[in-house]
């Protein structure tokens, strides 16, 4: 197993984790910020296959298309998520309306969207790995 | 030069006019609902024949795929810090317990913003990779 699949799983795991972490504190912790599970995320920078960029390390020609194919899938979908949010807001509340929020929630959605980024890249990772025109 | 760099240059241009134009329209008329509307002027990137070059058919040579994926990720990636750092300023600037009050039509101006962001950089990427980068 390559390092760049090492890393994809680890993250995914990672990404499992906070998930399930998130929806337990908010089932069953009723006080204090729910945005302290986001601290997980810190897991993903644990294993020694994450840090293949900054050794100096080469990927070969597939893993690199591979690479590039896996960030840019992550960056798609933070970009539809992105839109799909405003779009969704918009439609829900009417454009006339006025948003209030939180400011701590802005925090929580950059970490949500951090979630899926590493999510996506890391399962269009495995999949192209497996089974995808890369395989 | 290439259908890219035309490309790139075409964009560069509407960016800046879309700039420009947002400037002017709110400086004279003020800022409300109907400022998005300076941005239909981004249907203008698709004006070029070189614009459409993905769809005729036409495939790039590897040098050309490079500079091209390079900047896409350029774009997103200007995006992504963009994103991250008006969260990161709004929380500074406002405070971890305040609270954020804007009308629902200013929303769709981010995406807006967003996609100007991610083709000016795009654009202005290609025109460097292919002049003075690596890649030249």
């Amino acid at each position: 197993m390559s390092d760049s699949e090492k890393w994809a799983w680890w993250t995914l795991g990672v990404v499992v984790l906070t998930i399930a972490a998130y929806g337990a504190y908010v089932a069953f912790v009723k006080s204090g910020h729910a945005g302290l599970v986001f601290g997980l995320l810190a897991l993903a920078a644990l294993p020694v296959s994450r840090r293949r960029y900054f050794p100096g390390r080469h990927f070969d020609e597939r893993e690199r298309a591979i690479a590039i194919k896996a960030a840019l899938v992550g960056f798609y979908a933070f970009w539809l998520a992105f839109a799909g949010l405003i779009n969704a807001i918009g439609l829900i509340k009417g454009w006339n309306a006025t948003l209030t929020v939180p400011v701590w929630t802005l925090i929580e959605t950059l970490c949500w969207t951090l979630i899926l980024v590493l999510g996506v890249q890391s399962l269009t990772t495995l999949v192209l790995y497996r089974g995808g025109p890369h395989a | 030069m290439s259908d890219s760099e035309k490309c790139a240059w075409w964009t560069l241009g509407v960016v800046a006019l879309i700039i420009a134009a947002y400037g002017a329209f709110v400086a004279f008329l003020g800022h409300g609902p109907v400022t998005v509307s300076v941005f239909a002027l981004l249907a203008l990137t698709a004006f070029p024949a070189s614009s459409r070059r993905h769809f005729k058919g036409q495939h790039f040579d590897e040098r050309e795929r490079e500079i091209a994926s390079k900047a896409v990720r350029a774009g997103f990636t200007a995006f992504w810090v963009a994103f991250i750092g008006l969260m990161l300023a709004i929380y500074f600037i406002k405070g971890w317990d305040a609270t954020l009050s804007v009308p629902v039509w200013a929303l769709p101006e981010t995406i807006w913003w967003a996609a100007t962001l991610v083709m000016g950089v795009q654009a202005l990427t290609t025109i460097v990779l292919y002049r003075g980068g690596p890649h030249a």
